[in-house]
């Protein structure tokens, strides 16, 4: 065996080793939320960061633990079939902008807040939905459901639903409305302007 | 009552989404004249409010009024034949009015007597009671037919409007409404933001959150199957209610 076969073997070895870890995960549902919040937590927590990295932290975070692709998908339902490829690819990313945008925002207004996981039940789809509340100090707890699905053996965020209130069904009353008005050039341009994105060329 | 029979058509498909709004014209105006107002009333006096209020005197006033409320929740748990609920909520009343001096501290969420959400509209709801088209109320914002009815039924349960003249019910109540629009403004100003169309954003939020209390998420945490499970497939989602 020639150096440069094995090296590229050695390669492909540790490859192999390394996207096995990254995706080794194959965590269960709730230690996938519990983790993220707990990573999230220690991050709002953290006094020693800036708020623009604290923010970048967090969305590095959200990022690994949520499925942008489907959530992009169910958000727009049907009328994802009335995209060209070109403005699937541009929604997906000034939508995912857009949920960082607005989201993100509140990284410095962090108060105290804790997370407790409540339990978990798997849907009808084989999603499974876990349940959480974010404990205030003050004001009442929030309840957060988060609805996974599995994908490459990863389960990750597919919705999430604060007190009842679905972010898929929300978005998708909005988005449905919009493209029955203005058609998906509207939609792309509304969420130029909110993520302040320059048009594509 | 007409609107009552407006109710009635409104499919079981797609709960969570669905529209319902055949008085949408009417209701964006009535809509825009509840954000004008917003706009350039009620936030600018609850900023300030917010700016002299320390967060304690903020708390204490929302607690007051919480516990006031007594009768609408315990009244509305037992129409709901929630017994139980009925006799927690009549001993947080009692423990907030006394230990928590007249309500103005909540010490009996600490004693495992946790805060409710229940009104007349809910109490409809679970009777079966349609909500109805989306109606946007002046002054008080989404709402629909059944919940419209509930905040009268609500006002007849408010026994402090007995209890004290005009003259102090009416200030009172204006206090009220700037302390929690003072308390919800970070939340409102990020809702604000993350939608693309507020007033399709209120309509569908209000509706998904209406159907929650009814099925009492926070009590019994099944607030998620009042989500229809459709609405999570990739492949064949449904198109949404379209009634204009």
């Amino acid at each position: 065996m020639n150096s440069m076969m094995k090296n590229s073997l050695t390669g492909l070895f540790c490859g192999a080793l390394l996207a096995a870890q990254v995706s080794a995960s194959g965590a269960p549902p709730r230690e996938v939320v519990d983790t993220m919040a707990g990573q999230v937590l220690a991050t709002l927590r953290d006094t020693s960061l800036e708020s623009a990295a604290r923010r970048a932290k967090v969305e590095e975070i959200i990022y690994a633990h949520v499925d942008f692709d489907t959530l992009s998908r169910l958000v727009m339902a049907r009328n994802w079939r009335r995209l060209s490829a070109a403005q699937q690819k541009e929604f997906e990313g000034l939508f995912k902008r857009h949920l960082s945008d607005t989201y993100g925002e509140n990284v410095d207004n962090y108060r105290n807040e804790s997370v407790a996981i409540l339990s978990e039940r798997t849907e009808k789809r084989g999603d499974v939905t876990v349940k959480s509340k974010v404990v205030r100090t003050g004001s009442d707890d929030i309840l957060i459901d988060y609805r996974l699905r599995k994908r490459n053996h990863d389960w990750r965020i597919i919705d999430v639903v604060i007190e009842g209130v679905s972010l898929v069904a929300n978005f998708r009353a909005q988005f449905q409305d919009i493209m029955s008005n203005g058609g998906a050039d509207r939609l792309l341009e509304l969420l130029r302007e909110k993520t302040l994105a320059p048009p594509p060329e | 009552m007409l609107l009552l029979v407006l109710a009635i058509p409104c499919g079981a498909r797609g709960a969570s989404t669905e529209t319902n709004d055949p008085l949408q014209s009417l209701n964006r105006k009535t809509y825009a004249f509840n954000e004008g107002l917003d706009k350039y009333i009620l936030r600018p006096v609850a900023r300030g409010w917010d700016f002299v209020a320390p967060d304690i005197v903020e708390d204490s006033l929302r607690n007051f009024d919480d516990n006031i409320r007594f009768p609408i929740i315990a009244v509305n748990d037992i129409l709901q034949w929630k017994w139980r609920a009925a006799t927690e909520q009549t001993g947080r009343f009692v423990v907030n009015t006394t230990v928590g001096i007249l309500g103005f501290r909540d010490v009996a969420a600490g004693w495992g007597l946790a805060k409710q959400n229940e009104d007349s509209g809910q109490t409809f709801g679970k009777w079966g009671i349609p909500a109805g088209p989306y109606l946007v109320l002046p002054l008080f914002g989404p709402s629909n037919p059944r919940d419209a009815i509930g905040l009268l039924a609500d006002g007849a349960l408010s026994i402090y409007w007995l209890a004290a003249p005009l003259y102090v019910t009416l200030p009172y109540r204006t206090v009220d409404v700037v302390n929690r629009r003072a308390l919800a403004d970070e939340d409102i100003e990020s809702a604000r933001k993350a939608a693309l169309d507020f007033y399709v954003f209120m309509r569908n939020a209000y509706r998904q959150r209406r159907n929650a209390l009814i099925r009492d998420v926070a009590e019994t945490g099944t607030g998620a199957a009042a989500i229809d499970d459709n609405l999570y497939d990739v492949d064949d989602p449904y198109e949404l209610d379209d009634e204009e």
